[in-house]
């Protein structure tokens, strides 16, 4: 009778034992793979951030990569290095959407060898959210400029689908808009961009709209048509376009607000030259870039590090067991300004000290 | 032999008083300039870190939160390289918890707690905190040995000063000691106390002359700060290629740093070839950009306001050490006061009463200084307490008022079977001093307000308690003379109790914190206790009926002109009494007074109501025909008094009101109880159980007060309640006359 006790006893603590282990040999790696919308330098960065970050969290070791301009170099870094066993970056899971084939994108539909899917841009988010009824895995969103009117996610809390999660920033326009407002107290702003949905949704206009009721200023639209292709003619017609928009809107606003569109940053100084001699203040709405290049100021509408950092955040919660469906979408960046101070001196913009000292770059950088 | 020895006694206890006044002095002059050094500090790491909280408040005006701020530990990183007075940066979120660093070491845990604009010294640092937004903190950590040297310096200073007054007015001591040999123990004591005032008065002047001193030379210390954080902006800027002439909005810039810095009203920057319009004192640096050296001027003015404030501050805490000092030395020589029976013979009886006297006064004036500690910053405690519990409203913050009341209350009623169940006297004041005491302890350490307020109970019952039995001791008396000098000497060390309590508090709590403060009241009466062993309280007559009190309180309530009397002019009165001890703290701690500042009011509302009574009282009985009549006009005069304060709502008016209060109370709380005796002269009760209805109805007054003021919302509920007294009075009257009529 004893022994039958103590045998009992014996296999009951052995199955108790053995709980946890079953529970790990559960819990396998969680493999991630990446989906971008194009090669650009932003992607490149915002994945070098995220994994240093996952470095110091504790899933990556040896992990030193600063080069930051080739999304396929940082993956290979990534793959390379010492993994937590509670992670696996496959290395064969990479795609660049734009140069895929049909066939690779079926292939990668398919795939039933990945966990979590990070997917960088529009473009990628748009596609794989279409098809999103094939996959088999989760996916996360990022570097896209409004997911919700994108409609890679309903809204800040509502999903589309359960495998999906997007970055939402919603004000990050009407924060630059607002930060310019408070700089300069303008009472007209003037704002060119094509007559497309598209268009206004990343041109901000729905924040600048937003700002107006707020603010009460003025706000002066004129649409021009952008460049469909890499047709050089078509640039130069659209550059003479926008020229002519701007130097229409002389006299009638003390703010132009550059909005994002197809310029390249080598025409700024010519397409604002007339702007700028007859004094008005340029906010430049996409990147630091265009203040180097002489609009006088931008306050930083995202910041590839920053989101990197917000990624493998969100990673970390996802690996440790959150459902994808219950991760947190909003982060809000934080502004940064840069301004061009030949530009101020050239239109004579009267900028505080105060804003001086709490600007990130003043250029040009001396 | 016995004058000899009667004479080395008044030496020894002159000698132990003056030290102990003089040590007290020292502790609180040394407090004060610590104080003021932590603030200069505090001031200091606000202006080095101008910018860093600017840049965060601008990031958190766009929706980001402190503890997701992106950048924040390179943000402080470039904060701590450009400022050589700052080791280390932390940011702590509500909880306490350390959200970011810049050496990446953990918080000290004894200051993880800490609030907004709080000063500590921990382990040779100084920590300074800055309110951010979400109720975070930022902690500079610098080097404390500057301030601990300053310190070091004036404590040394500050030693030998004391020790210089003290032994010159020791060696007076002695000559006079010495030099009135033949002379009456009366001289030698008058010239005692009279070098004792001097000596006081000079440490008192000693150390408000030198902490004010120091506060003048501490605008150097800030100036510097300032012209070194203006040096690294420019040099920002300037690095930039951004030339001095090209910047604007320098004004608003420079508020920036003055609004960082209360003792500046206005700071100037130019270059030194400009003309200028000279500031108090000018600080100078020279910055040299891509084309030349450019030497600049800063100039400050000095705020004057904050000048007058301070100079007031220091003022007050002399003028108030001096006065606690002087009352001290009071109660000693009534003390040791000869009396008219000394000249005679004195039989064992009569000797034995004056020596319970005197100790009774001597532990009244310890208890009532200890109970009265929190006077001036009680309401203001509840009310931090309900914030931290995340309901300020006016009725949790009122609790601690009531429950104090409700204590006095049960005091009130129980102390007769306290008494006859103990056996006497002198265990139920061992009850009343152990009951203060452990309501002291827990008001020192609570953070909750429940506690608190029952904490106050226990106080509030210690208190009622402690005044029945005064009563019940005179009450015991054989003679109505001897009972007359005895309430006379009991009373005087009570109002001189509650004097110096509510000054003590006020400043100790101005210097350290509330805690010290309802810590060293308990500690203090914890010590005091023992006096009870040495009291020899008369034996009381245990054979009281049990139920009489009981039945005679009813036979009060039950009688119409006294029930009258009570509800329509005391209860008013009672509950516009709280005005003193509920209303002006919350209500001066919102116009900014200090706690100091609103014990010293509440020092000048007792002195007038106790130094004023026997002159007004007689004026008031030569111009009212009745006793009924002048408290009907002390019930309508502290109605219009305070009515002042709500109409008005400035820091002028409740000043007035507190003062023109002291005026009214000095006459009218003793015509109340006699219109209340009058009122109940027809009545079958015993007076002395009037007088214990009397009593509840008054706690029950100030009971209800804080809620008549959380219901209505407005401190106008005060005046409004005379009003509607004074209303039922006149009306209740008429009935009451129509039915006497009816009767007849």
């Amino acid at each position: 009778m004893c022994k039958r006790t103590f045998m009992l006893l014996l296999c009951l603590i052995l199955v108790f034992l053995c709980i946890p282990s079953c529970a790990f040999l559960e819990s396998s790696a969680v493999r991630i793979g990446y989906l971008e919308s194009e090669a650009y330098g932003p992607f490149a960065r915002q994945t070098d951030a995220a994994a240093q970050t996952l470095s110091q969290l504790g899933y990556l070791d040896q992990y030193v990569f600063d080069a930051r301009t080739d999304s396929r170099d940082v993956w290979t870094k990534i793959c390379e290095s010492q993994m937590h066993k509670n992670v696996l970056f496959v290395e064969d899971a990479f795609y660049t959407l734009n140069l895929m084939s049909e066939d690779e994108k079926q292939k990668l539909l398919l795939r039933n060898d990945l966990d979590v899917l990070l997917v960088m841009g529009t473009a990628a988010g748009k596609w794989l959210a279409a098809n999103a009824d094939q996959i088999s895995y989760d996916y996360m969103v990022y570097a896209v400029s409004d997911p919700i009117s994108a409609g890679l996610t309903k809204s800040e809390t509502e999903r589309i689908n359960k495998k999906s999660f997007a970055h939402i920033d919603a004000n990050r326009m009407g924060r630059q808009i607002s930060m310019a407002y408070r700089v300069f107290g303008f009472t007209d702003i003037g704002v060119v961009y094509e007559d497309s949905a598209a268009a206004y949704s990343y041109s901000g206009i729905p924040q600048l709209l937003e700002q107006q009721a707020l603010h009460g200023f003025n706000i002066h639209t004129l649409h021009v048509k952008e460049p469909t292709g890499e047709d050089p003619v078509d640039y130069e017609r659209y550059y003479q376009e926008l020229k002519q928009a701007y130097a229409s809107l002389i006299g009638k606003i003390q703010v132009l607000y550059i909005t994002t569109a197809m310029i390249e940053d080598h025409m700024l100084p010519w397409l604002l030259e007339d702007v700028h001699k007859a004094g008005i203040i340029t906010v430049a709405e996409t990147s630091e870039s265009q203040v180097e290049m002489g609009a006088l100021i931008h306050i930083s509408l995202t910041d590839s590090e920053e989101e990197g950092d917000f990624a493998a955040r969100t990673l970390d919660e996802y690996i440790k067991g959150t459902p994808i469906d219950r991760l947190n979408q909003v982060f809000e960046f934080t502004p940064k300004i840069s301004i061009n101070f030949d530009t101020a001196r050239l239109i004579g913009a009267e900028i505080p000290v105060k804003v001086l000292l709490i600007a990130d770059t003043i250029y040009p950088l001396k | 032999m016995n004058g000899l020895k009667s004479r080395r006694k008044l030496l020894l206890f002159t000698s132990a008083a003056l030290l102990f006044v003089t040590v007290l002095m020292s502790v609180f002059g040394y407090l004060m300039y610590r104080k003021h050094l932590y603030s200069v500090y505090a001031n200091l790491s606000k202006v080095h870190l101008t910018n860093t909280t600017e840049n965060i408040s601008y990031g958190v005006s766009f929706g980001k939160s402190i503890e997701k701020y992106y950048g924040m530990t390179q943000l402080l990183d470039d904060a701590k390289e450009s400022s050589p007075l700052l080791e280390d940066l932390y940011i702590l979120d509500a909880e306490g918890r350390t959200l970011y660093t810049t050496t990446g070491a953990q918080m000290h845990e004894g200051i993880s707690v800490q609030k907004a604009n709080q000063t500590v010294i921990l382990d040779g640092k100084l920590y300074s905190s800055i309110a951010l937004s979400e109720g975070a903190i930022m902690i500079a950590q610098m080097d404390a040995s500057n301030v601990s040297q300053a310190l070091n310096r004036f404590a040394h200073a500050l030693i030998r000063t004391a020790i210089l007054i003290y032994a010159s007015a020791a060696v007076l001591f002695v000559l006079i000691y010495s030099l009135t040999a033949r002379k009456s123990d009366s001289v030698s004591k008058k010239l005692m106390l009279f070098v004792m005032i001097i000596a006081i008065i000079s440490l008192g002047v000693y150390v408000g002359y030198t902490c004010w001193n120091e506060y003048e030379s501490s605008y150097r210390l800030l100036a510097d700060g300032v012209s070194h954080a203006l040096r690294q902006d420019l040099s920002k800027l300037m690095s930039a290629g951004i030339g001095y002439d090209e910047l604007y909005g320098m004004d608003e810039y420079l508020k920036t740093y003055a609004s960082a810095i209360p003792e500046f009203s206005a700071i100037e920057l130019s270059q030194t070839a400009e003309e200028v319009s000279p500031g108090d004192f000018a600080a100078f640096f020279d910055l040299e950009d891509a084309s030349s050296l450019h030497s600049f001027r800063v100039d400050f003015t000095v705020s004057s306001s904050h000048r007058q404030s301070a100079l007031l501050q220091y003022a007050l805490n002399t003028i108030l050490l001096s006065m606690v000092a002087l009352l001290i030395i009071t109660e000693y020589s009534m003390f040791s006061a000869e009396t008219p029976e000394s000249n005679s013979v004195m039989t064992d009886e009569e000797r034995s009463h004056l020596n319970m006297s005197r100790m009774i006064r001597v532990f009244y004036f310890i208890l009532y200084a200890c109970l009265k500690i929190g006077m001036s910053l009680d309401a203001i405690v509840a009310r931090e307490l309900s914030r931290t519990m995340g309901a300020a409203s006016s009725a949790l913050t009122g609790l601690p008022t009531t429950t104090a009341m409700v204590g006095a209350l049960c005091s009130v009623v129980f102390s007769p079977v306290l008494i006859r169940r103990l056996k006497g006297l002198k265990a139920p004041l061992f009850v009343s001093a152990f009951a203060s005491v452990s309501g002291l302890l827990v008001c020192a350490f609570t953070s909750n307000i429940y506690t608190f307020a029952a904490a106050r109970f226990m106080t509030g019952f210690g208190e009622g308690l402690a005044a029945m039995l005064l009563k019940n001791i005179a009450a015991i008396q054989l003679t109505g003379e001897r009972r007359k000098s005895f309430l006379a000497m009991a009373s005087g060390g009570t109002f001189a109790g509650m004097c110096m309590g509510s000054v003590m508090g006020g400043m100790l709590n101005d210097q350290l914190s509330r805690t010290y403060v309802y810590l060293i009241g308990a500690v203090v009466l914890l010590s005091a206790i023992t006096l009870i062993f040495f009291i020899h309280l008369p034996k009381t007559d245990a054979s009281g009926e049990k139920s009489s009190v009981f039945k005679g309180i009813v036979r009060v309530f039950t009688h119409l002109p006294a029930l009258r009397y009570l509800i329509s002019i005391v209860i008013p009165v009672y509950v516009c009494a709280v005005f003193l001890d509920y209303v002006l703290p919350l209500a001066g701690s919102d116009f900014g007074f200090s706690t100091t500042l609103i014990s010293t009011l509440i020092l000048a509302y007792s002195l007038i109501a106790g130094y004023a009574s026997p002159a007004l009282t007689r004026l008031a009985g030569k111009v009212f025909p009745t006793a009924s009549a002048a408290a009907i006009a002390y019930s309508a005069l502290t109605g219009l008094v305070i009515v002042l304060y709500p109409i008005f709502n400035s820091a002028l008016f409740l000043v007035i009101a507190i003062v023109m209060m002291g005026v009214c109370d000095s006459f009218g709380v003793v015509y109340l109880n006699e219109g209340f005796i009058m009122a109940g002269k027809d009545a079958s009760y015993d007076k002395n159980i009037g007088n214990t209805a009397f009593t509840m109805t008054c706690k029950g007054g100030s009971m209800v007060a804080p809620y008549i003021i959380a219901f209505t919302g407005s401190y106008m509920a005060l005046p409004a309640t005379v009003a509607i007294g004074l209303i039922v009075y006149a009306v209740s009257g008429g009935i009451m006359k129509k039915r006497q009529r009816q009767t007849v």
